[in-house]
């Protein structure tokens, strides 16, 4: 077998998938039982925010998909010590965007489709996060566009499942906020061979948690609502891996802004 | 609604109606960023922190009111052309130095009058 096309052990994968899955499906099998509610005082706004046992399958299975995913890379034969963390950050947040919009989402023909839905794409983030351990797999190019689109789409998911459930602002805003900033790190690490960018990612995070605050009490419809944060998601990450890459300043911004304007025309278009 | 339109006006006063399906159950009381007498918009600082309210107390908004100090008894073409929320609209106008309040819905360009009553 060529070095330098593995695949993850079938064995090991399905059960991480199955895990994964088996959670997703619990949360619609058991009640959501509240368990209690974590109220914090912020001047004149009471906070509060009610755990049941669905937010915790849901934040297991996040913690399940991470360790997951490290036991998963162990086996590849390219892989350095100890060098995973950028491999399950994306898988993660995975799991937590999907059960969140599978959460929001009455059991019907819709939620089921999610669910299948949702299985393929972890599925996918998992095998492309495998390829991506090794920069001389001739699949690398692949598996890093994936990831790309992958870590965008999760985004624009949460952004739309965030806005269709009405969540209160001071929930949405930390949660894009993250989701932003996580989106924006792993993509980049992906562009910039493997270098860390944390100061693009954060100030990616902070421009779209400050849009996301702007546009929260407008009348808009959940998937306008995503395609307006995913527009300076999408053109500052491309814009941060230009200029890092010392691509030339009108070039570096050409397909930025192009995008940007694309997806706030989708946006303005779509009802 | 009333003190507030009264001791705001000549200039035009206005606010936002939170509530629970149509049963109005708060009153916020929003600057006039214009401070004119024909026109309004909400100071927007104060229009989120209102709106930050609603959420809170986990309302909803269920309409807009600004008064007409010097009429109309009906929303402006201004008005309805400036509209962004799908909520009813409240008007409150004087009529023979007294104030009275009308409702209107505007629906696809289409302003229809709403009736409502005040529960003590």
């Amino acid at each position: 077998m060529d070095e330098h096309r593995s695949l993850p052990e079938p064995t090991r994968i399905s059960v991480l998938t199955a895990a994964v899955l088996l959670a997703f499906a619990m949360t619609r099998v058991l009640s959501a039982t509240h368990l209690f509610s974590l109220s914090i005082p912020l001047g004149v706004l009471k906070v509060s925010l009610a755990i049941n046992l669905n937010t915790i399958i849901v934040l297991l299975a996040a913690g399940v998909t991470a360790t997951g995913i490290d036991w998963l890379l162990h086996t590849h034969p390219a892989l350095k010590k100890g060098a995973t963390l950028e491999h399950w950050l994306l898988p993660t947040l995975t799991v937590l965007v999907i059960g969140v919009a599978l959460y929001s989402l009455p059991t019907t023909s819709i939620w089921w489709l999610g669910f299948g839905l949702g299985a393929v794409i972890f599925l996918v983030v998992s095998l492309a996060e495998y390829v991506a351990v090794d920069p001389q797999d001739g699949r690398y190019p692949l598996a890093t566009a994936i990831l790309t689109v992958i870590a965008f789409i999760i985004f624009l998911i949460l952004a739309v499942a965030l806005k269709s459930v009405h969540s209160r602002l001071i929930w949405v805003v930390p949660a894009l906020f993250l989701a932003g900033v996580l989106a924006a790190l792993r993509i980049l690490h992906l562009r910039l061979s493997e270098h860390w960018e944390f100061s693009w990612s954060v100030g990616i995070g902070l421009v779209a948690a400050q849009l996301c605050a702007a546009l929260h009490y407008l009348p808009l419809t959940p998937v306008r609502f995503g395609l307006a944060l995913l527009a300076p998601l999408y053109a500052l990450t491309v814009l941060a891996a230009n200029l890092v890459q010392a691509v030339p300043f009108r070039r570096a911004f050409i397909e930025p802004a192009f995008m940007l304007f694309l997806f706030w025309g989708l946006a303005i278009w779509f009802k | 609604m009333r003190s507030q339109v009264n001791r705001l006006a000549p200039e035009e006063a206005c606010g936002l109606l939170a509530g629970k399906g149509n049963r109005v159950e708060k009153i916020l009381r929003v600057p006039n960023a214009e401070r004119s007498p024909v026109r309004y918009r909400m100071e927007p600082r104060a229009q989120w922190s209102a709106f930050q309210r609603i959420e809170a107390d986990g309302l909803d908004l269920v309409a807009i009111y600004h008064s007409h100090p010097n009429g109309p008894d009906h929303l402006s073409p201004a008005d309805v052309s400036e509209i962004m929320y799908p909520v009813a609209q409240i008007i409150w106008f004087r009529m023979n130095g007294e104030w009275q309040v009308r409702g209107f819905q505007v629906e696809g360009g289409k302003t229809n009058e709403i009736f409502f009553e005040f529960i003590p």
